[in-house]
């Protein structure tokens, strides 16, 4: 047997030839491809863009017709307008009066019988309270009275009215043997709106 | 110089008796490549591009398609690209617009079949927060009111000072009004509650009381500090913006039923006698007022009001 060799016969140009001729359809393939990815990519960019503009002209026509329908409704809107305005403010103002009959109500109600109120000077959230009782047990009690959360016979919506009373002078008066007194309520504005 | 670029020729033997065979390296000249160009430029250098050309050559279509590509990417897919987001931002928004439009047009359409309504609670609200001062007009549900209420009055005058104030909605104007008057505990209780269920808004800023001379009859001086907003308003129409109100919700309707249940005072009196206090007149009397805890009535000259009939 005689040894099989294998013997290259095509000349080194041809291999060169053949070589370069590879590069130049697989560069070529990998070009075209890249071109198609960028002309698709391209094409369905512009595709989309183009429907949003067109969806956008057509919502436009849509508006400007809507808008024209608005204006020959203007003296209706104007109205309306003026209507919501004085509503929203009205209900505002409604709602953050402080309705100082209930705390009138609440503060007779929470007086013992045997003191009186002499005098009252309601400003902002503070109330100067003066007046006279039969005795010291009497203050005591009021001031108890007011600041008492459960206090029975008061309004029950009002029970935190009062926050804090604080007694500012006390007399015993020799002429008739009674006390004057002189308190400071605070109150809390919030639970006399009408919210 | 490279040694395959050499091309061997023969320089012709001249003059030479002895002459031998052509020694021609065939190998050589096989292995070896023409040069066809000039190997040297105009300039002098000595380029050679000709592996460029070639690669130029091979390589035409796809160095154009990745050209075309670069020049597509660059002109034409990221313009589009960087203009997808803003597209689509616009058409949201334009959708957002025709919604509220088709939504405020529906709700005008609503107002116009209900205008007679929408009128008359404009009237009405109208009635509770003035568009102007209209002072005669407070004064006389003030004074009526307290009479109702068994008040004797002492002092009754206005002023604009002091008396403006704002909402979240709009800023407001308001007439200040001053009462004086004697009355019982009960007496006053009423009155409050009347001011509060008086159709013309007014609003007690301060007050104070105290025993007055007739303190065997149980009666009281009291003053008070009050305050009736007014509000002039003047919208225009805006078509893109929508509107809030809806006559229909249960907060209007509870609204507008709370205004209709509050109680409406004629107008009595024109004559009523119009004393606007000035701030001079004010700060008298708060240099006059007694300290705190021991208010006294105010000691300004009362007001006589004319009767309203009672």
């Amino acid at each position: 047997m005689t040894a099989q060799t294998d013997i290259n016969l095509i000349p080194q140009e041809e291999l060169t030839k053949r070589k370069k001729a590879r590069a130049v359809k697989g560069s070529t393939v990998v070009a075209i491809l890249i071109l198609l990815i960028v002309l698709g990519a391209t094409g369905f960019l512009y595709y989309t863009n183009y429907n949003t503009q067109s969806e956008i002209n057509a919502l436009d026509v849509e508006i400007e017709s809507l808008r024209n329908k608005i204006k020959a409704k203007s003296q209706v809107e104007i109205s309306a307008r003026n209507l919501d305005k004085k509503f929203s403010s009205l209900k505002t103002l409604m709602e953050e009066r402080e309705n100082f009959s209930k705390l009138l109500e609440e503060m007779r109600a929470r007086k013992p019988v045997n003191l009186s109120i002499d005098s009252m000077d309601v400003r902002e959230t503070k109330i100067n309270l003066s007046g006279r009782a039969d005795n010291y047990v009497s203050i005591a009690n009021f001031a108890n009275n007011l600041l008492n959360q459960e206090f029975l016979e008061g309004n029950t919506e009002l029970s935190g009215l009062f926050t804090s009373v604080s007694l500012n002078s006390v007399t015993l008066e020799r002429s008739d043997n009674r006390v004057k007194y002189l308190i400071i309520v605070d109150f809390n504005p919030e639970i006399l709106k009408d919210k | 110089m490279p040694e395959e670029d050499k091309i061997n020729t023969i320089e012709p033997q001249s003059g030479n008796e002895d002459k031998k065979a052509p020694n021609i390296d065939i190998d050589n000249i096989m292995n070896s490549k023409m040069k066809l160009e000039p190997r040297n430029s105009s300039f002098g250098l000595d380029l050679d591009i000709s592996p460029l050309k070639n690669i130029i050559f091979n390589f035409f279509f796809p160095l154009i398609a990745i050209i075309a590509s670069i020049i597509a990417g660059i002109f034409i897919t990221y313009p589009n690209y960087k203009k997808m987001p803003e597209l689509k931002d616009t058409l949201a928004q334009k959708k957002q617009l025709r919604d509220t439009l088709d939504a405020k047009i529906s709700k005008l359409n609503r107002f116009s079949d209900f205008q007679s309504v929408l009128d008359e609670n404009l009237k009405l609200v109208n009635q509770v927060l003035y568009t102007e001062p209209e002072v005669p007009q407070i004064l006389d549900q003030v004074h009526q009111i307290a009479k109702n209420s068994g008040m004797e009055i002492s002092k009754l005058s206005y002023s604009y000072s002091g008396g403006a104030g704002t909402t979240q909605e709009s800023d407001y104007n308001a007439v200040a009004v001053s009462l004086g008057g004697e009355s019982s505990y009960d007496q006053l209780i009423l009155f409050l509650k009347d001011i509060e269920n008086a159709a013309r808004f007014v609003e007690v800023s301060e007050f104070r009381y105290s025993g007055g001379q007739n303190e065997d009859d149980n009666l009281y001086s009291s003053s008070f500090s009050l305050s009736s907003p007014y509000l002039f308003v003047q919208s225009t129409a805006v078509t893109d913006e929508p509107i809030a109100l809806d006559i229909s919700s249960d907060s209007f309707i509870d609204f507008i039923n709370k205004v209709k249940s509050l109680r409406y005072y004629d107008f009595l009196n024109p004559e009523i006698a119009l004393v606007e206090e000035t701030e001079e007149s004010e700060e008298a009397e708060d240099t006059e007022a007694p300290p705190e805890g021991e208010a006294q009535p105010a000691e300004t000259e009362p007001v006589e009001a004319e009767p309203t009939g009672e």
